[in-house]
């Protein structure tokens, strides 16, 4: 099974990502930036759904820091720009299916 | 079960009622937990292999009768045999055949707190220990 941590500030759009993956079949779970770190430490996903408005370089750190505590877990990035360390990019403006096809095309 | 998994521990949501779905998703994802969801317990049981829930929310189905909960409830008990299982019961409902199928118990309408406290109480109780938790 494939479980997908949502990491995401605005809530409409979390919500948004977190309800279209359920209704996908997915395990989900959701978290908001500041907690995101500790919660992929406490439990490792398969795949990280991350939308973050931070600047390149920060979002690049944090995808650093996911890796080295879950080396396994793939990561998708969803924004206008291509973000260091990430293993698909999703462009906005948010689009479920998008991502779906993102999560399964890294699955295979 | 440790604090962490407790916090991040999967649940199963089972209903049609879209209303009731949403508004238990909200919370329960904003708690902390991981969710799934189906429409049926059959369509659960079909998907047992890729799903790990601990706790299984099933809305009990207007109409169904006592015998249709047995089997719903021994078939999730096959396919998920560590997950405890919590019914969600409209109080004149038929739903309340799920009364001996279920180690949870939550009636509409129910508060936010009766959730979350039913469903950390079921993934704290040691595994192996009988227990009964009804919520209104």
């Amino acid at each position: 099974m494939s479980t997908v941590l949502v990491i995401e500030n605005d809530v409409p759009a979390l919500r948004l990502m977190a309800w279209g993956l359920m209704e996908e079949g997915f395990e989900v779970g959701m978290a908001h930036v500041p907690e995101a770190l500790e919660r992929v430490r406490a439990k490792a996903p398969d795949f990280i759904v991350f939308n973050t408005l931070a600047p390149a370089e920060q979002k690049a750190a944090l995808i650093e820091e996911f890796r080295q505590s879950s080396p396994s877990v793939r990561i998708i990035d969803v924004s206008d720009s291509d973000t260091a360390g990430a293993d698909a990019h999703v462009a906005l403006p948010i689009r479920v299916d998008a991502i779906v096809n993102a999560i399964k095309r890294l699955a295979n | 079960m440790t604090d962490s998994a407790v916090r991040h521990a999967a649940i199963l949501l089972i209903g049609t009622d879209e209303r009731t779905l949403r508004i238990m998703t909200w919370l329960l994802l904003e708690a902390g937990f991981e969710l799934a969801k189906t429409a049926t317990a059959a369509e659960a049981v079909e998907r047992a292999p890729l799903l790990t829930p601990a706790v299984i929310v099933i809305d009990g189905a207007p109409g169904e009768t006592r015998e249709e909960a047995r089997r719903t409830a021994a078939s999730l008990r096959a396919a998920f045999p560590m997950a405890r299982r919590v019914c969600l019961h409209t109080h004149d409902g038929a739903a309340e055949h799920w009364h001996a199928e279920a180690e949870g118990h939550l009636h509409r309408p129910f508060h936010a707190d009766d959730l979350l406290e039913l469903i950390r109480s079921l993934l704290t109780v040691s595994v192996g220990s009988k227990s009964s938790h009804d919520h209104h």
